[in-house]
């Protein structure tokens, strides 16, 4: 949706999941308890108006001193005083009364200002307030709702006489009779917003949500609401909202890359397939992150793919370090910017706030190649399942929209022998490839072992193999080779099982 | 004493350059600077700042004749009240002065020694009970 019949608020993210903008000369009514930024919102939707897309506003308020709004407004860098000067805002400070009488008035000095400065939008703080002029109007006091619709009424005509784009903020919850004018508003605009301030945790969590809009569709349910400092207000889309993708959307290729571990990619059959995901699992300390940093070095270094790992677990210079040991330099790609390293601390994670990093990251940079270390540790930070699940599904639907190939590392807490892959929700239908990476009990020592799971579309083989790791990363043995003496692990059965064992004459035929 | 008595002789050269004589005068003057457009009655900035509805009718008259306000039209009894810097350099800067002096209890007790009720003189020092917007 775009085009002139839609009023963009130029309020960072909410143009996107409003699909463009609100239709011109809706009401719209944003409405919230105390302190979830209504009167910030509407502030800003006529800030922007003024300086991205010209266009001259009013801001009426009952109970919030102008010299207020202005000094608050510059905390976030916007100069009201000198839109003022510039005759392309007006602060209108005046009672409900007051605007009660303007609306009902043919020569009314309000609309008579929009007019001469060429007003195009209007915010109106506190429109509950309007409930006063309406009980003082009303013959009883059960009257006051009722009263309020047609005092609503008159203000939503006078608006729209006026052909201005209006945005009215509604408190509620505060009072005991915020509720039926609340609803009254809710039926009479064209566009509700509804803002809300909660606390999870000993911490506050913002959102906003498009309850309804008349002559447009837009993206339903939660999404975060931020207030950036030195800014403004910013919206960060639901993780979990599906992608717009259309049906000729391709979501993998044919075409197959190496990993960047020799003896894996032929046991994937010569590489994965481009625009796949694979989880890659095992116990903490096999190799996982290991893994992914050959996988991002291969792309970067040798096919041309920029790369990015997420990490909640480790900073990037103790991941750098932690390459570095085994000769694996990462530094030299972060600054050539063939790679990208994206650390989210999991304390007070928002979700919503950490996929746009992801995406915003992935955009800005044409990442190609994305290896996420790990999932164990978003299912740890977000406590809520659901969250996580969709979390999940989202990376693995955009990561298939950008036609990115994507590793997920997932930390599985079973020493030896695994009974699920990831214990958290079935994953194995949702990614295209599964590699695991085990601990088995060999005689009286442990020794690690790889085993392609699943490789969709792949001629892969199930063997496992041992690998070791090293200068230059993970090394897969070869069968024939007889590590420290012991025996190769082609000599046992039921490996990846908690006791594995010896093939008859195994011993015999390896001494040979 | 002798800062004190050059603060004193400041403020009211200040407020003499101004025109600004009155308490009710000059209450109406920071309200509307504060407010920057009001629209409203006389009655209602009366009763926000705490006086009489004829007071605040003369003080409005009077900032407006001295181009410290400007007031719109009558609508519905109501009317917009703009505040108004002077163009003129220094009464601007005189007036900016004064409203930044106004910001402390200190400021506005000097102020107050300047300002009168209608009808009454000059307030003493050792006065109490008025307010200042």
């Amino acid at each position: 949706m775009a085009g002139d019949g839609v009023i963009r608020t130029g309020i960072a993210g909410l143009d996107r999941i409003l699909m463009g903008g609100i239709p011109r000369r809706n009401v719209i009514l944003v409405e919230g308890t105390t302190g979830s930024g209504k009167t910030l919102l509407g502030t800003e939707f006529i800030y922007r108006g003024i300086t991205e897309f010209n266009e001259p506003g009013i801001i009426v308020v009952f109970e919030v001193s102008p010299d207020k709004l202005i000094r608050d407004a510059a905390t976030l860098g916007w100069d009201l005083a000198e839109l003022q000067t510039q005759k392309k805002l007006q602060i209108v400070f005046t009672s409900p009364q007051v605007l009660d009488h303007e609306l009902h008035s043919a020569d009314s000095l309000l609309l008579e200002t929009a007019g001469e400065m060429g007003a195009q939008r209007i915010f109106i703080d506190g429109i509950g307030l309007l409930c006063q002029a309406a009980n003082a109007a009303a013959a009883t006091p059960a009257n006051g709702p009722a009263s309020y619709r047609v005092i609503l009424q008159q203000l939503i005509e006078g608006l729209n006489r006026e052909h201005l784009t209006a945005m009215l903020s509604h408190e509620i919850g505060s009072h005991t009779g915020s509720q039926p004018t609340s609803e009254a508003a809710e039926s009479l605009v064209d566009t509700v917003i509804r803002v809300n301030r909660t606390l999870h945790s000993r911490r506050i969590h913002r959102s906003i949500e498009i309850v309804k809009s008349r002559g447009q569709d837009y993206d339903p349910g939660e999404h975060t609401l931020s207030i950036q400092s030195g800014k403004g207000l910013e919206v960060y889309r639901r993780v979990q909202a599906p992608l717009p993708i259309s049906k000729d959307q391709p979501t993998s290729t044919s075409k197959r890359s190496a990993i960047g571990v020799d003896a894996l990619d032929a046991l994937l059959g010569g590489g994965i397939f481009d625009g796949s995901t694979t989880m890659v699992v095992g116990l903490s300390g096999v190799g996982k992150t290991v893994l992914g940093t050959q996988i991002l070095r291969e792309g970067a270094l040798r096919q041309n793919k920029r790369g990015l790992l997420i990490s909640l677990d480790e900073h990037p210079a103790q991941i750098v370090r932690n390459a570095e040991t085994l000769g694996l330099n990462l530094q030299s790609q972060m600054d050539e910017g063939t790679i990208h390293v994206l650390f989210d601390s999991p304390q007070e994670l928002n979700i919503d706030v950490h996929f746009a990093k992801i995406v915003s990251t992935i955009e800005e940079n044409d990442i190609q190649r994305m290896v996420i270390d790990g999932m164990t540790s978003y299912s740890t930070a977000l406590q809520d399942q659901a969250v996580y699940r969709d979390f999940f599904h989202a990376l693995v639907a955009y990561s298939k929209h950008r036609l990115m190939t994507t590793f997920f590392s997932y930390e599985n807490p079973e020493f030896l022998g695994l009974s699920t892959f990831m214990p958290d929700f079935p994953v194995s239908s949702i990614v295209d490839n599964i590699i695991l990476l085990s601990l088995v009990e060999i005689r009286s020592s442990l020794r690690r072992c790889l085993t392609v799971v699943k490789a969709r579309g792949c001629p892969h083989q199930f063997d496992s193999r041992e690998y070791v790791i090293g200068p230059g990363g993970i090394t897969l043995l070869p069968f024939d080779e007889n590590v420290a003496k012991a025996l190769p692990l082609a000599s046992y059965n039921s490996i990846l099982s908690r006791a594995p064992s010896r093939m008859p004459g195994s011993a015999e035929a390896a001494s040979k | 004493m002798a800062v004190k008595e050059s603060q004193d002789a400041l403020v009211a050269e200040r407020l003499q350059a101004l025109g600004v004589e009155l308490l009710t005068e000059w209450d109406a003057l920071v309200f509307l600077y504060r407010h920057a457009a009001s629209l409203c009655t006389t009655a209602q900035i009366a009763q926000l700042i705490g006086y009489d509805k004829a007071e605040i009718g003369a003080a409005l008259h009077k900032l407006e004749s001295l181009g410290l306000i400007q007031r719109s039209r009558v609508s519905q009894g109501m009317r917009f009240y703009r505040f108004s810097a002077p163009e003129e350099p220094s009464r601007r800067s005189r007036l900016l002065e004064l409203m930044n002096l106004a910001q402390n209890r200190a400021g506005r007790l000097l102020l107050l020694k300047h300002l009168r009720r209608p009808g009454l003189p000059p307030v003493r020092r050792s006065d109490s009970g008025l307010r200042l917007a």
